[in-house]
């Protein structure tokens, strides 16, 4: 069965099952097209956007690509989708490695040769076989990985905790989500969202070189919390009150650039004279922030990797303020949605996101092949009925144009579109990461004993919160009322998720550096463990290694031995990078025109853009079909059997529950025809928190709402 | 907002393609039996409320989505489940093998405490069966399981498996909360899940809106 169902054509290949390419398969299947995901990795999310135990981790930055195959259709029979079961499955460590086993080309064009058969369609047979690039010869994100084993001080605290692996969530590229966000909106819109369990991020911090020793400083949130800062003077209090409603004025017209009539015309000739000029310049010399505010709207709001006095970091463009402006938005607009932090952190790490759009996609019929050992791509150099509609005659005669590809057992998957992530059809030679504009991101992961954060000071926070919300009630008689959960209850510093943003220099950082500390709210460690993320980008050809980058920071914040610290101890620690954006990616190999290739996605800021690349994508496949519109309630889908004696013979009966209102019922032979009938239904009314909620005790995880 | 239900129980079914996931799915969702499912299509999950010693339990019963087919069923699939079914098929040996390779999975990826079940499907087609119900529930001992035989399409033993198992998590839950409270620990209906949805629509009053600043 599962052969035939292979050898029928699909209308999109999907290769990786990163951010990108799996929104894009959820959006095929969803619009009813055959949809075909693989993934040589035998994880969802691929290497960069993965999500791992702490076994698991270990092989992902460092990964052993043997020098020869070992017979692999019998070590691992799972690999080849003839076998529908297989051993390899249930042990993931041995499965990861032999995952990574590709065959040579001479070996894989043997193989498939000697098993090659006909396709079942009428495809033209003048098709090329390209090999794929081994393994060990593939382009790989991840570089530099060091994984450095605790000193034996702390050796007795983290044995245990080793022990619990797979309790451990370690996220290669962790990213916090803006509450209104793109995704976040298409999360909801598609209805994805009901596989998944996000946690509000507890808190926003920044970090400063003095006082020494002081903890990170909440960011102020709220208007409450803007006044009741003491940080600020009345005039820093003004100035920075007048540039946050000067950036809600803009709002809408960042949105819809195309309307600019309900925007006050001085903000527009403001934004319109500035919009191209640094943003640093602009909040100095036009807004006069203080150097103290300046501080916390660059690097705390707007994240900017800039210096504050407008030196440039690097030879990157200086931030524009039409671009300031706009994540200074995007914060502003995600506050109070979800909690009183503009963040929302997907449990069970990242790639719980690439899951839930594959789970759609399987649901609409995608069929999904992991551990996928691909031979060779199928090329046709010559006009087929495969092409594409839209590419050109006299291209296609000249450029060559996939049509699939055969695996290591011989059997052909066909369709006219490739959309792959470039870790699994570049040469690692295609990838300049020597290239002067090649941007990695440098990552380190540290497991640790306890918070950063002392317990006495969140105290004294969450009293604050308190008192902010019983002494201005007419202040906040609006919406920031209801986003701040008041009381705040005590919570233990372990527990919660903070975000801290670093800013360039302050514990010797060349770059801003963006920390996420992990308590027992993200799920991301065993009891008695947190979990502490640091991110920054920078030019390849500039910094290379992420030991010496964090260096200044985890000395700052953290002890490596002597368990009776006053400062959190190290247990574990591992270093690397991951390479974000190559320029050169796509010129130096000869791409078929009918094959996409994703931009590999590392840094923190891209994780809001995956909707519009994904959307980009699938417009460009499948012009004009809706892209990933709501999915159906399984509630509201009942199906009809006419008789029980004479089953087998009759077409499904697809009727919309009665339940829901007095929707038509509509009948059909086709059970997807059936299910996409129902998108009539409204959006449905179930929080899929609910469910959710089992998995973890005593905290509310946010469910998505739905639209209104 | 009065809750319709006391409890909320994720289940999900696992198991080689072919075996009747769906069909049982259906037999106890909506007590129908349809041959011609293609493989699992468009089926995400299914729901039935039933109540149990005075309070209603909403199931949610979730479909592999034909995920299963590859073995490349995602880990999410597994998060939050409380209790998984095995299914095989008496009439196909290898099935019923791979319960094995299923149980070790499942201990790998869903929750420790996860009440776990197995179920020989088909059992109405005794011409072609090969696995015996003895060997059924020699398997269920070794894993110190419940076993049941059903069949989706002869409407044997589906309802009995389902109620059994929700009575066990059930079990469990009350086990856990001293006093009884279903609102506490494990059960999902609890108070502060409730809190959860509503605290998420709650902020949507300025739809678009910049909320907290102004």
């Amino acid at each position: 069965m599962a052969d035939s169902e292979l050898e029928r054509p699909f209308d999109v290949i999907v290769l990786g099952t990163g951010l990108v390419e799996s929104i894009v398969a959820a959006a095929a299947a969803r619009a009813g097209k055959r949809v075909l995901h693989l993934d040589p990795n035998n994880y969802y999310g691929g290497a960069a956007g993965g999500s791992f135990t702490l076994d698991e981790l270990g092989q992902v930055l460092t990964p052993e690509w043997p020098a020869s195959k070992t017979s692999s259709s019998t070590a691992a029979p799972s690999a080849s989708p003839a076998a529908g079961s297989s051993t390899t499955d249930d042990k993931p460590t041995t499965a990861l490695t032999e995952a990574a086993c590709v065959q040579t080309p001479a070996e894989n064009a043997d193989s498939a040769s000697s098993i090659l058969r006909e396709p079942a369609s009428s495809q033209p047979l003048e098709l090329e076989r390209r090999p794929l690039p081994a393994a060990a010869d593939r382009f790989y994100p991840i570089g530099n990985a060091v994984v450095e084993q605790p000193l034996a001080s702390a050796a007795d605290i983290w044995a245990p905790l080793a022990r619990q692996s797979r309790r451990f969530t370690l996220d290669v590229s962790p990213r916090g989500l803006f509450s209104r966000s793109r995704i976040v909106e298409l999360l909801i819109s598609s209805n994805v969202g009901r596989y998944l369990e996000f946690k509000p991020v507890d808190q926003m911090c920044f970090a400063r070189s003095e006082p020494a020793g002081e903890a990170p400083q909440p960011v102020p949130c709220s208007r409450a919390d803007v006044f009741s800062s003491s940080a600020f003077g009345m005039l820093d209090k003004r100035v920075l009150m007048k540039l946050l409603s000067f950036c809600v004025a803009l709002g809408p017209y960042l949105q819809q650039p195309t309307d600019a009539s309900q925007v006050d015309p001085d903000v527009l000739a403001e934004f319109t004279r500035f919009k191209d000029t640094s943003l640093v310049q602009w909040l100095r010399a036009e807004r006069k922030l203080s150097p103290k505010l300046l501080y916390i709207v660059l690097y705390a709001i707007a994240a900017v990797d800039e210096s504050s006095t407008g030196e440039p970091l690097s030879s990157r463009a200086a931030l524009t303020v039409e671009q300031g402006v706009d994540r200074l938005c995007q914060y502003l607009s995600s506050l109070g949605r979800y909690s009183r932090t503009p963040m929302l952190w997907s449990q069970y790490g990242v790639a719980e996101l690439s899951q839930a759009f594959c789970r759609l996609c399987a649901v609409f019929a995608g069929t999904y092949i992991l551990r996928a050992d691909l031979a060779s791509m199928l090329v046709s150099s010559s006009a087929s009925p495969s092409t594409p509609a839209d590419t050109c005659a006299t291209e296609s005669v000249s450029s060559p144009t996939f049509a699939g590809f055969v695996d290591t057992e011989g059997h052909h998957m066909l369709a006219p579109w490739l959309v792959a992530s470039p870790e699994h059809v570049l040469p690692a030679s295609a990838v300049a990461r020597d290239h002067p504009e090649a941007i990695v991101t440098l990552r380190a992961i540290l497991v640790t004993n306890r918070s950063v954060f002392p317990a006495v000071g969140l105290k004294d926070q969450a009293a604050g919160d308190a008192s902010n919300a019983a002494t201005e009630p007419g202040a906040e008689e609006s919406s920031a009322d209801s986003a701040t959960p008041a009381p705040a209850p005590p919570v233990n510093p372990d527990a919660r998720i903070s975000f801290v943003c670093i800013p360039p220099d302050t514990y010797g950082n060349r770059h801003l550096v963006h920390m996420v500390e992990l308590g027992a709210n993200a799920g991301a460690a065993p009891a008695g463990a947190m979990v502490v993320h640091l991110t920054c980008q920078a030019f390849a050809s500039q910094l290379t290694n992420p030991r010496a980058a964090f260096g200044g920071i985890v000395a700052h914040y953290f002890d490596h031995n002597a368990p009776s610290s006053v400062r959190p101890v190290v247990l574990w620690s591992a270093y690397f990078d991951v390479l974000t954006n190559a320029p050169a990616v796509a010129a130096q190999t000869d791409t078929p025109a009918n094959v996409i290739l994703c931009a590999p996605m590392a840094s923190d800021s891209s994780i809001q853009n995956v909707a519009e690349e994904a959307r980009a994508i699938f417009d460009r496949i499948f012009p004009g079909e809706p892209f990933l519109p709501a999915a159906p309630n399984p509630e509201d889908i009942t199906w009809d059997a006419p008789s029980e004696a004479t089953s087998d013979s009759t077409a499904l009966d697809s009727t919309l529950d009665a339940a829901s209102d007095a929707a038509p019922a509509s009948s059909s032979t086709d059970p997807t025809a059936a299910v996409l009938a129902s998108d009539t239904i409204p959006p449905p009314s179930v929080a899929f928190g609910e469910v959710a909620a089992s998995s973890s005790d005593a905290v509310s995880p946010t469910s998505l709402p739905e639209p209104n | 907002m009065a809750k319709a239900y006391d409890y909320l129980f994720k289940l999900l079914l696992i198991g080689d393609s072919g075996v009747g996931k769906t069909c049982v799915l259906f037999r106890f969702s909506d007590d129908a039996f349809n041959a011609t499912f293609i493989s699992t299509i468009g089926i995400d999950f299914k729901i039935r409320t039933i109540e149990l010693d005075g309070k209603k339990i909403k199931l949610q019963i979730w479909d592999t989505a034909g995920q299963e087919r590859f073995r490349t069923i995602t880990t999410a699939y597994y998060r939050g489940a409380m209790g998984i079914m095995l299914v095989y098929d008496v009439t196909q040996d290898k099935t019923f093998e791979n319960i094995k390779n299923w149980i070790r999975n499942i201990e790998q990826h869903a929750s420790e405490d996860v009440e776990k079940m197995i179920l020989g499907n088909k059992c109405d087609v005794d011409d072609k069966r090969v696995v015996t119900k003895e060997r059924g529930e020699q398997l269920a001992r070794e894993y110190n399981v419940r076993f049941f035989e059903t069949s989706a399409k002869a409407n044997i033993n589906v309802e009995e498996a389902f109620l059994t198992i929700a009575r066990d998590i059930k079990k469990k839950i009350d086990s856990k909360a001293p006093g009884g409270a279903p609102k506490a620990g494990g059960a999902p209906a609890s108070s502060s899940t409730i809190k959860a949805g509503a605290g998420g629509a709650q902020p949507q009053k300025k739809s678009g809106g910049f909320c907290s600043i102004l």
